[in-house]
């Protein structure tokens, strides 16, 4: 390997380096964002790290993973130089098509690339790649994408023939099979590309030559260094002085250069020399405090730099700040520019090596402006909703580099944004409460009306109210409310007492709901039922769904082993379970000797028993699940058994996917089970599938996953206790379920609630080890909750008093008006959580 | 309220609350010591927010006794910090108040008390003791003539989160002088007070911090040691840092910033240091903006003045943040035209901080205009400038006038304004009437703006000299102060620089010889530099050498060769021989020096020096002295080379120095021709 292609290697390396300085850099964006946007969710609003290829006019140039800015201008000057490449392109084309053989398609190639060395010195032969000999990688690869290039050189912008015909005439022909994928990466990324820059180069066909070749090879490599190395210097002419002719790479291609390209010499003259590029996206409201810094490589010529924002829609062919709806500060007089064409004079002019710093105040709707970390003052007010931090350049060799959150700012945006959000939360905390309950009502009515102009203190009429407690009558009504709803009935007999309030039910009704919770909650299903019907007698018969569903929880429960009924068949101390843990969260699961082979019994016998026709349930779903197969299920199933990537059929993932939550069982008695039931399978419910399924199913399985190395470890449960009778017990209990839901169906008509309430529940049986199955989570204890309310707020309705507590109700105002305030861009969201006022 | 009562009325309800207190007086010489207890709070509640009352106790006498009973050991501990606690409410009244139980003696009594064992009594004299010294009206020395007083307050710093925010207190109101600060140094108050910048209370954080800031003021041995102290670990002016966070308090903020630039100016801190630059700086910027309250603007600014007003790139800095200079034009907007209407109270609230501001302003644009043209330039286009600093030149509070011929005397450094808008506004004329009479510090910077204004390019020279300012300066160069001397005979040198004759003749009769003698001798050598730079100005043009020298030739020549064999800075002797020089230059007075064999002795003595600079003044002279073309000539040639001159010329041609090497060719040239 000689000189050349040895640096084409060790640039390539250098761009291996690059990617890993990548990673880390991206990292640490990730990290500086969540610290400075804590209220954004990127996936709703996501934040700008980059500026925009597609964004921006035809005289910008970008690199350095687009963070960096050059000025082109229009690079009319090269076209007698096209028609000279389109030519000799054609020749070697056609050369290649004739001849076939890798040996002339890579002459032809080199002097392709000859032409750009020397347009008038065809004939002179030298050769690009003097050492490249056969199977030369990267000799290979350079010469693909030349000619990958020439293709989208000479189809322009209005063919764009797909790389994959490209391919198909070029690939198979001469190169051998093991670089074909190399070259149609090379040729994705080319095309892609390629329509990328067709666009923004209306046009000029140079332009989209250049610009193709260059991120090709970006597409390729990820890195424009890789088109350097490549040769692309003779065409893409760098304005003198710009970083790019400091570059090493091929220094021998621009010294033969002999006929320099006066081109630029025009630009820059006029304001229709300006050009911008903008920001991938908007800044999102939910900021609060935005910031980011433009560093000033080089000035250029005259330093017509301007730094500033824009909104959706305003012409890129101009500096940030002359049209409507953009901003900017301007480099050469140090003016600011609000919207139009004369600025103000605002702060000093900027050149080679200042870092300027724009921030974006989306409380008040400000930005002001940093020199090398020292704030300038206010530059504009009033500003509107959704800009994009823009940059306009003017004049050649005018290079800036952006920092989004790349690097330290040289800012100290940090503190700032904490005196806002003192400001805020002074403002939040000094806010006057009214005294009496209308009041609250009135303003929170308020609230909804004008939710689109809400502001900070809108918000703070809410958070507030779970503030402080104890003074005003209002807010000691409210908290006692709550209390009473949830059945906190000591603790709202005291607070009551202290407080001189009033409950508006009477103590023994609060002790029989709270008594019902208990069971409930304990997962004693059957006497909380019990009990309802003996103390509301009418309730149920009147919601009969809620009856429906209080079966259904009794039947999970069941098979859970803490029901009544089956406990006690079960015969387990009944008192482990009696007692409802403190915080739901810490739910103490049954705790009983696990045997290997008694699953495996249950499970058999659930089998046989299981010509029952709920129970292929699962398995159509199962299977169904698979052949829907996607993305996520497969990298899933990857990341643990890599080897089923090469023979991906059916009964591998069944496999990979049953194995996963009982990792513990043997497996080929596992299989051979599940493929039984999967041929065993034919049921009613299979055909109502679950055709939607798979997405959530996937996402249960990663939760499944995500719990499984504690479960694991865990002591294992069984169903239903593990007694016989208690499984028989729920056996029935479920074919009664399923009538009545027949029944329910008959009367009230169709209910996909109920109908997926009674499925998932079901489904349950259809695993060895329920609690780790995708449908196990309806195990948790967690589950209980909404049942246990859903109840209460029932019986509370029943007494004519509110479903929801009040306390409850605002809150969910309350962080509702936060979103909403995010999506209506006012920024005071940013600093105040709904979680910071609840104590 | 009592100002709203009818006179005779007022009286009633006076002689009757007189009465009333004489009632609590006379419970405290109760025999039952309980009942005295009992009468004390009676006291104590009655006192709380009445200043009438606090008045009427104390000019019944209520002091001598309370004190009497706070010293008496027999009172019980109760008893004893009730009677604190009453003089500390009664030291919270009037000025008065306080001046009368400094007169009873109040604090060796309660410095006495703090030897007690029982903390709850010892808070209460301290509580008391910081009262008193708060106030301005009380000697700070009383403080320091016990010097087991400092030791025992700094061993009360560790007993309570009390006793360290009163101490602290005390220790920032007195410390007022360089002394103050070596002695609560030299006893270790960096050491006692550093841990309490960490306190958790944030009274005792603040009393530290203020500590802190007195103590590092203008005094290096505290600074330099302050920027090595560790607190928790962490380096003092990081903990200042912290506090200077934009969330911390705006008084926590600006305290820590005072702190952060004392030890700048004190030489602890590069200026260039980040703390200072991204931190102080763009701190003491935000305190002058309008969102603050009037008093911490005024501070706010005096601080960043003082901070860059030696440092021209943090000038420049301040310059560009946050629109500073647009900010300060609103110092000057008070009391606004909306209060004055509007507002009673808040009326009254800005005319008590006008004058503040105005200064304050005046200030730190003096500082950002102290060295560089632009922000000069950018100081002088905001609005109404000029007129503000006129008008500022004539108002009646001397720190305001002060403050404006400050900022005037940085902005007169400029070539550009001098001719323009100084000129436009005519600011001599005030400048003028300030100089008549005005106090020293306002005189010094009058004088040093006047000399610029004096300069030879600055069109306001005619009209100061037509209004009498030749006499005005001859009287300054006779004060007392160096200061004055200088601006004085400095000014009368820019004045006499390419002067007419008349001018001359003007200073020389207004200035009289014996007084051009006694500056000559002046122990102030910048006097002296100016003195001869003015005879240098003085002689110049052959018509001018010949005729003042005719003059005053004899008293001339006289103070030359004084100076010449004095023992004086070679900068000094350099002048004088170009002095020398100038009189060479003159066509009669050439033969002063050729019948002075003295002098002509002392100039070749110089041609023959180590310092090429006096070898250059002499062969200057000599040069002057042989030229050809002149009258006589010829023998002076002659004369000189008798005396062996042509020697030393022909080495000086030699010479390594290409200048001097070039004079002495040109001497030569003389003598060939």
């Amino acid at each position: 390997m000689s000189g050349q292609a040895s640096g084409c290697g060790s640039l390539m390396s250098v761009v291996v380096h690059g990617d890993s300085a990548l990673n880390e850099q991206e990292k640490e964006l990730n990290q500086r964002l969540r610290l400075l946007y804590p209220a954004i969710n990127e996936q709703e609003t996501p934040l700008p790290r980059s500026w925009s290829p597609k964004d921006k006019f035809s005289y910008i140039g970008l690199s350095q993973n687009n963070l960096r800015v050059h000025y082109k201008g229009r690079q009319r000057a090269a076209k007698w130089q096209l028609a000279e490449f389109v030519r000799v392109a054609l020749k070697s084309e056609a050369q290649i098509l004739s001849t076939g053989r890798i040996g002339a398609w890579k002459k032809a190639s080199c002097r392709l690339i000859d032409v750009n060395q020397s347009p008038e010195d065809l004939g002179s032969q030298t050769s690009f790649f003097p050492g490249s000999g056969e199977g030369d990688s990267i000799g290979d690869r350079a010469a693909l994408l030349r000619l990958v290039l020439l293709e989208n050189f000479l189809h322009g912008e209005q063919s764009n023939r797909p790389a994959s015909t490209l391919a198909a005439w070029s690939g198979p022909k001469h190169l051998a099979q093991d670089k074909c994928s190399t070259a149609s990466k090379l040729f994705t990324g080319a095309v892609i590309s390629v329509k990328e820059s067709a666009v923004a180069a209306e046009s000029d066909g140079f332009e989209v030559c250049a610009d193709g070749r260059r991120r090709a090879v970006g597409g390729a490599e990820d890195g424009y260094t890789g088109a350097e190395s490549v040769g692309a210097r003779g065409l893409l002419r760098e304005p003198v002085g710009s970083p790019y002719s400091t570059r090493t790479a091929l220094h021998t291609v621009s010294k033969n250069y002999t006929k320099p390209l006066a081109v630029k010499e025009s630009h820059g003259k006029t304001p229709k020399d300006a050009a911008s590029v903008r920001a991938t996206h908007p800044i999102p409201a939910a900021c609060g405090i935005y910031y980011f810094e433009v560093k000033i490589v080089s000035k250029g010529r005259d330093g017509y730099m301007g730094i500033g924002l824009s909104a959706q829609g305003v012409n890129m062919n101009r500096l940030p700040g002359w049209d409507k709806q953009s901003y900017g500060y301007h480099g050469d007089d140090g003016h600011s520019f609000c919207s139009s064409g004369t600025g103000q004079p605002y702060g000093p002019t900027f050149t080679t090596g200042d870092v300027i710093g724009c921030c974006v105040n989306l409380i008040n709707n400000t930005c002001f402006y940093t020199k090398n970390g020292h704030s300038l003052g206010i530059a504009f007010t009033d500003l509107p909703p959704n800009l994009y931090p823009t940059v306009g350049l003017q004049t050649p060799g005018e290079v800036v580099d952006a920092n989004f959150g790349q690097h330290p700012f040289l800012f100290d945006i940090e503190d700032y944004r904490r005196e806002w959000q003192s400001k805020i939360q002074t403002q939040i905390d000094g806010f006057p409460t009214g005294d009496r309950e209308g009041e609250w009502q009135m303003m929170i009515q308020k609230q909804i009306t004008k939710t689109l102009q809400v502001s900070v203190t809108a918000v703070a009429k809410t958070i507030k109210r779970f503030e402080e407690t104890g003074i005003h009558e209002d807010r000691t009504r409210m908290v006692s409310s709550y209390l009473v709803h949830h059945g906190y009935c000591a603790t709202a007999e005291a607070f009551a007492k202290s407080t001189d309030q009033a409950v508006h039910e009477e103590l023994a009704s609060i002790k029989n709901r709270q008594k019902i919770q208990k069971l409930v909650l304990a997962g004693r299903m059957g006497e909380a039922i019990e009990t309802t019907q003996q103390l509301y007698p009418s309730l149920v018969e009147r919601n009969p769904n809620l009856l429906f569903m209080l079966k259904v929880r009794q039947f999970i429960e069941m098979v859970n082993g803490t029901d009544s009924e089956v406990r006690c068949l079960g015969g387990r101390s009944p008192k482990s379970q009696d007692s409802y843990p403190g915080s739901p969260r810490t739910f103490s699961s049954p705790s009983m000797s696990p045997s290997h082979s008694a699953n495996i019994h249950s499970l058999t016998l659930v089998k046989s028993s299981g010509s029952h026709g709920h129970l292929a349930g699962f398995d159509s779903n199962c299977s169904n699940g698979v052949i829907s197969n996607n993305a996520p299920n497969q990298s899933h199933c990857h990341k643990h058994q890599p080897s089923c990537l090469t023979t991906p059929d059916l009964n591998s993932i069944n496999n990979t996917r049953s194995q996963q939550p009982n990792s513990y069982t043997s497996s080929s008695n596992d299989v051979d089970m599940e493929t039984d039931r999967c041929s065993n399978g034919v049921s009613e419910l299979s055909s109502n599938g679950f055709l939607n399924g798979s997405s959530k199913h996937d996402h249960e399985m990663e939760e499944c996953e995500a719990e499984m190395d504690i479960d694991s470890t865990q002591l294992r449960r069984q169903l239903c206790g593990g007694s016989q009778a208690a499984i028989e017990r729920m056996i029935h209990f479920g074919r009664e379920l399923q009538a009545m839901s027949e029944q329910l169906r008959r009367e009230c008509g169709k209910n996909s609630t109920n109908k997926k309430m009674l499925k998932d529940a079901f489904s349950l049986l259809a695993y060895s080890d329920p609690w780790n199955s995708p449908v196990g989570y309806q195990l948790d204890s967690i589950q209980r909750e909404p049942v246990c309310s859903a109840l209460n707020s029932a019986i509370l309705e029943t007494h004519n008093l509110p479903k929801q507590p009040p306390l409850a109700q605002a809150m969910g105002q309350a962080t509702q008006c936060l979103g909403l305030m995010a999506r209506s861009g006012s920024g005071s969201c940013a600093f105040a959580a709904v979680e910071d006022y609840l104590h | 309220m009592a100002c709203l009562l009818e006179a005779p009325l007022r009286i009633s309800v006076l002689s009757e609350v007189t009465a009333s207190s004489r009632h609590y007086v006379d419970r405290l010489f109760d025999p039952d010591p309980q009942k005295v207890l009992l009468g004390v709070i009676d006291m104590k509640n009655a006192v709380i927010g009445n200043n009438k009352q606090k008045a009427n106790l104390i000019v019944l006498g209520a002091v001598p006794r309370l004190l009497y009973l706070l010293q008496q050991d027999s009172s019980g501990a109760e008893l004893r910090t009730e009677c604190a606690v009453v003089l500390g409410s009664l030291a919270m009244g009037t000025e008065n108040n306080v001046k009368s139980l400094v007169d009873c003696h109040i604090i060796p009594a309660l410095l006495q008390g703090l030897l007690s064992q029982d903390l709850k009594f010892i808070e209460a004299c301290l509580r008391c003791l910081r009262t008193v010294f708060i106030s301005t009206v009380t000697p700070v020395q009383l403080l320091y003539t016990d010097a087991a007083v400092i030791p025992h307050l700094m061993s009360l710093l560790s007993r309570s989160r009390r006793t360290q925010e009163y101490t602290c207190q005390i220790f920032c109101h007195c410390c007022k002088t360089p002394d103050h600060q070596t002695i609560l140094y030299n006893h270790g108050a960096i050491q006692n007070i550093a841990h309490l910048l960490i306190s958790s209370s944030y009274k005792v954080q603040m009393q530290a911090l203020k500590c802190f800031s007195v103590l590092a003021y203008e005094n290096p041995q505290v600074s330099m040691t302050l920027v090595n102290v560790l607190v928790d670990g962490e380096l003092l002016s990081q903990v200042f840092v912290r506090m200077m966070q934009r969330d911390k308090p705006i008084e926590m903020q600006l305290t820590a910033a005072k702190c952060l630039t004392y030890m700048c100016r004190a030489g602890a801190i590069r200026t260039d240091d980040n703390c200072i630059v991204l931190k102080t700086l763009p701190c003491l910027v935000r305190m002058c903006s309008k969102e603050r309250l009037l008093e911490e603007r005024v501070d706010g600014a005096e601080t960043l003045a003082y901070l860059i007003e030696p440092d021209v790139e943090l000038q420049r800095i301040a310059s560009i943040t946050d629109h500073l200079i647009a900010m300060l034009a609103d110092y000057f907007k008070y009391p606004s035209s909306v209060s004055a209407i509007t507002d009673i109270k808040r009326l009254d609230h800005d005319l008590k901080h006008a004058h503040e501001l105005r200064q304050a302003a005046f200030k730190l644009y003096a500082s950002l205009g102290a060295n560089d043209e632009d922000i000069r330039k950018k100081i002088i286009e905001t609005e109404n400038m000029m007129d503000r600093i006129v008008s500022g030149l004539s108002e009646s509070s001397i720190k305001v006038r002060l403050a404006a011929v400050r900022c005037l005397h940085s902005l007169s450094r400029s070539v550009q304004q001098l001719r323009t808008s100084f000129q436009d506004h005519a600011v001599w004329k005030p400048l003028m009437k300030l100089l008549q009479n005005a106090p020293e510090e306002v005189l010094v910077m009058a004088s040093s703006t006047l000399c610029n204004l004096l300069l030879e390019f600055s069109p306001s020279k005619e009209p100061i000299l037509e209004s009498g300012a030749i006499d005005l300066l001859c009287s300054l160069t006779q004060s007392e102060s160096p200061a004055l001397r200088v601006n004085g005979i400095w000014a009368l040198m820019n004045m006499a620089f390419q002067a007419e004759q008349k001018i001359k003749m003007d200073i020389l009769r207004a200035l009289s010889t014996e007084q051009l003698f006694r500056l000559l001798s002046d122990p102030d050598v910048n006097v002296l530099m100016k003195t001869l730079g003015l005879l240098r100005n003085l002689l110049s043009t052959r018509p001018h050498i010949d005729q003042i020298m005719s003059s005053h030739g004899k008293q001339i020549m006289q103070a030359v060769t004084l100076i010449l064999e004095g023992e004086h800075n070679i900068e000094v002797k350099e002048q004088t021989l170009c002095i020398l020089a100038n009189i060479g230059d003159g066509t009669t007075a050439k033969d002063l020096i050729m019948i002075n064999d003295d002098v002509l002795q002392k100039i070749k003595y110089y041609m023959g020096h180590s310092n090429v600079k006096l070898q250059l003044a002499a062969t200057f002279c000599i040069s002057n002295l042989i030229w050809n073309e002149e009258e006589g000539s010829q023998e002076r040639q002659d004369r000189l080379r008798e005396m062996g001159f042509v020697d030393i010329l022909h080495k000086l041609t030699q010479s390594t120095d290409p200048s001097l090497c070039d004079r002495a060719k040109t001497a030569m040239q003389q003598y060939l021709a």
